[in-house]
């Protein structure tokens, strides 16, 4: 604190000013918390500025993880990031695109980097966002027939069996061992699965609109098996 | 979870399959299966025992970690990580604690014989994952004897983990700001009698596997992954470099004190399942090298940050002091608070690269934390390497990208 006749240093020229001239007001925000780089870009410019920074001789060619967070309060209400590093300058940038809860869908990008369709995939099953152009959006964590995405801030920890998500503190409601395919290693779970729960009725599990709105769902009815069901 | 290859996937295979080869077979390895190392379950397209097409279904072992941290404080999802990858806690431990540290700003305060024993557990604990490795590689291959000669070193190491922490695997010994407990007196000497002990027996690995007719013939050319595959698929770690990508985090991005330390990356080009066999052995030495360096200058002094808003107080404080009695409390009911950020912190875990990513909201409970692990990149790629190969081929495939499902499906 002695020295207090000095300029404050001018900031160090980083990857995120190269954003900001090439895509000007496209990007949105950026900030540098703890050495680490973020932008967030605006959703139709997501894709060039991800295949900018990939093709940039000074760039971040390499993918390294791609996630989702989701916050309820804000408008836009997603947010999808990318995590992008350089083996060249030993450092990495996050690029991230705001998605709104009514069009949660922006444009995959597993023609930039194969490596991201299981990335999307996932991102899909527990978020409920969708990829434009990804060649196989399935599910990939939870089962097939799952209704609603887990990883959703308004999806309760437990209690499922309840349907209604119970919001932040949801109650502590005992949990039945409802997984709700048998699957392939069913003759492990003979002993164990009293409880089968059927999809609502004239739906193949296929069908089910995973519309991340569906949220709050009804809960499944749920039968119990009998023994010749086993 | 999802399942299973659509029909016109399955005219795809058989493009340019002639007469009786088009006579195919589907086969569903796993869930249940003793090669898949968990519950893994690949769908294999046979003509003959040529694969055509897998497809790898994930999803078996999903428990919601990253859910579940949502609701716990930043103490409490330390235990969490422990259960990701069960045959590395410790370097999970590393990366998240190293990831917290960050978003807190107390890098640079951690103590130095913290850091120095946060280097010797990591490295002791990738021997003892690439001794599983090893061992169920071979089982896998039908080499019963170096899977029983694995375990039994492997075992000394955790009875070191136990001797510090009071438990074996998941130990959860590196903590936020240190680690749990101060080092027992007896550890640095147990760990030189490893140190002793352990070398012969590496040779005698080398000795059992690297000219061995048959290993050879099942690795060799075997699940070629080439480098432009890899840098595709975000692959990190051993699987990478042993198809010629010259990187380690240890080395490149070091964190915790690993600068200090001298040690070589083994690199090969091949990337077949040999080539990979061979830069985990070269790596297993290279730990051992660093373990000894840094058990040579083991300083003495504090094992945590001296922050009592961090780490509890020491229990003789609790009973003597009241406002030591007011932080424990504080610390394990409300937990801490950091600042409102983001970080993503990278470590080199046995199998790669593991990146937390933490969102802080300023409350006390991680607002979202994403793990990015390498055995999710490491089972996404399987499909490719399989392809054009065996059957037989697919057991040492899936053997030798050394993935944990606990930390694929989380």
């Amino acid at each position: 604190m002695t020295d207090t006749t000095s300029q404050p240093e001018p900031t160090p020229r980083t990857y995120l000013d190269v954003l900001r001239e090439r895509f000007g007001a496209a990007i949105l925000m950026t900030s540098d918390f703890r050495g680490e780089l973020t932008a967030v870009v605006a959703p139709e410019q997501i894709v060039a500025a991800l295949t900018f920074a990939r093709n940039d001789p000074n760039g971040y060619p390499v993918f390294e993880d791609l996630t989702a967070v989701d916050w309820p309060e804000r408008q836009p209400r997603f947010e999808v990031v990318y995590q992008l590093f350089s083996y060249q300058s030993k450092s990495g940038l996050r690029l991230k695109v705001q998605l709104s809860e009514d069009e949660p869908t922006t444009p995959s990008i597993t023609d930039l980097w194969e490596g991201a369709n299981w990335y999307e995939r996932e991102v899909y099953d527990l978020f409920g966002i969708t990829f434009e152009g990804h060649p196989d959006l399935r599910r990939i964590m939870m089962p097939d027939d799952w209704p609603g995405h887990p990883l959703l801030k308004d999806y309760p920890l437990s209690g499922t069996e309840r349907g209604k998500g119970a919001g932040a503190n949801p109650p502590m409601v005992h949990s039945y061992n409802q997984r709700p395919e048998l699957g392939p290693g069913a003759g492990g779970n003979a002993g164990i699965a009293p409880l089968t729960i059927a999809p609502a009725a004239g739906t193949r599990p296929r069908d089910v609109d995973y519309d991340h709105a569906d949220t709050n769902i009804d809960p499944p009815e749920i039968q119990h098996a009998t023994r010749g069901d086993l | 979870m999802s399942t299973i290859m659509h029909d016109h996937d399955l005219e795809e295979a058989l493009d340019g399959i002639e007469g009786d080869r088009r006579d195919i077979s589907v086969i569903n390895l796993g869930p249940q299966h003793p090669a898949t190392h968990g519950v893994l379950r690949v769908v294999l397209t046979l003509a003959g025992e040529e694969v055509l097409k897998a497809e790898a279904v994930v999803g078996y072992l999903h428990t919601g970690i990253e859910k579940t941290a949502e609701y716990k404080t930043y103490q409490q999802a330390l235990t969490l990580t422990d259960r990701m990858d069960y045959l590395a806690p410790l370097s999970n431990n590393l990366g998240y604690c190293l990831a917290v540290e960050k978003l807190l700003g107390i890098t640079d305060q951690i103590p130095a014989k913290a850091q120095t024993m946060r280097v010797i557990l990591a490295e002791l604990q990738r021997i003892a994952s690439h001794l599983v490795w090893l061992g169920s590689n071979a089982l896998d291959l039908g080499a019963m004897s170096v899977f029983l000669y694995c375990f039994q070193d492997r075992e000394m190491i955790l009875d070191m983990f136990e001797l510090l922490s009071g438990v074996r695997l998941m130990t959860s010994y590196i903590t936020i700001g240190g680690l749990l407990a101060d080092i027992t007196p007896d550890f640095p000497q147990k760990l030189r009698g490893f140190l002793e002990y352990f070398p012969p027996r590496l040779a005698e690995y080398h000795g059992l596997l690297d000219n061995n007719e048959l290993w050879l013939e099942r690795t060799k050319n075997v699940g070629v992954m080439s480098q432009e595959t890899a840098m595709q698929y975000a692959i990190t770690g051993p699987a990478a470099r042993a198809c010629g990508i010259d990187w380690d985090l240890r080395r490149d991005l070091p964190y915790t004190g690993y600068e200090q330390y001298k040690f070589a990356v083994p690199v090969l080009q091949d990337g077949d399942v040999y080539a990979r066999y061979a830069v985990r052995m070269a790596e297993i030495e290279q730990s051992r090298r660093i373990v000894e360096q840094a058990l040579a200058v083991l300083p003495t002094g504090p094992w945590q940050v001296d922050d009592p808003k961090i780490v509890p107080p020491p229990k003789w404080q609790i009973s003597a002091s009241m406002e030591s009695l007011i932080h424990h409390f504080k610390l394990y009911t409300a937990g801490f608070r950091p600042p409102v950020g983001e970080v993503f912190q990278r470590v080199e875990s046995p199998r790669g690269e593991i990146g937390f990513y933490i969102v802080s909201d300023g409350s006390p409970r991680p607002y979202r934390m994403r793990v990015r692990g390498p055995s999710f990149a490491n089972v996404q790629v399987l499909p490719m390497i399989m392809k054009g190969g065996m059957l037989a081929d697919v057991i040492s495939d899936i053997a030798s990208m050394d993935f944990i499902l606990g930390e694929v499906d989380r």
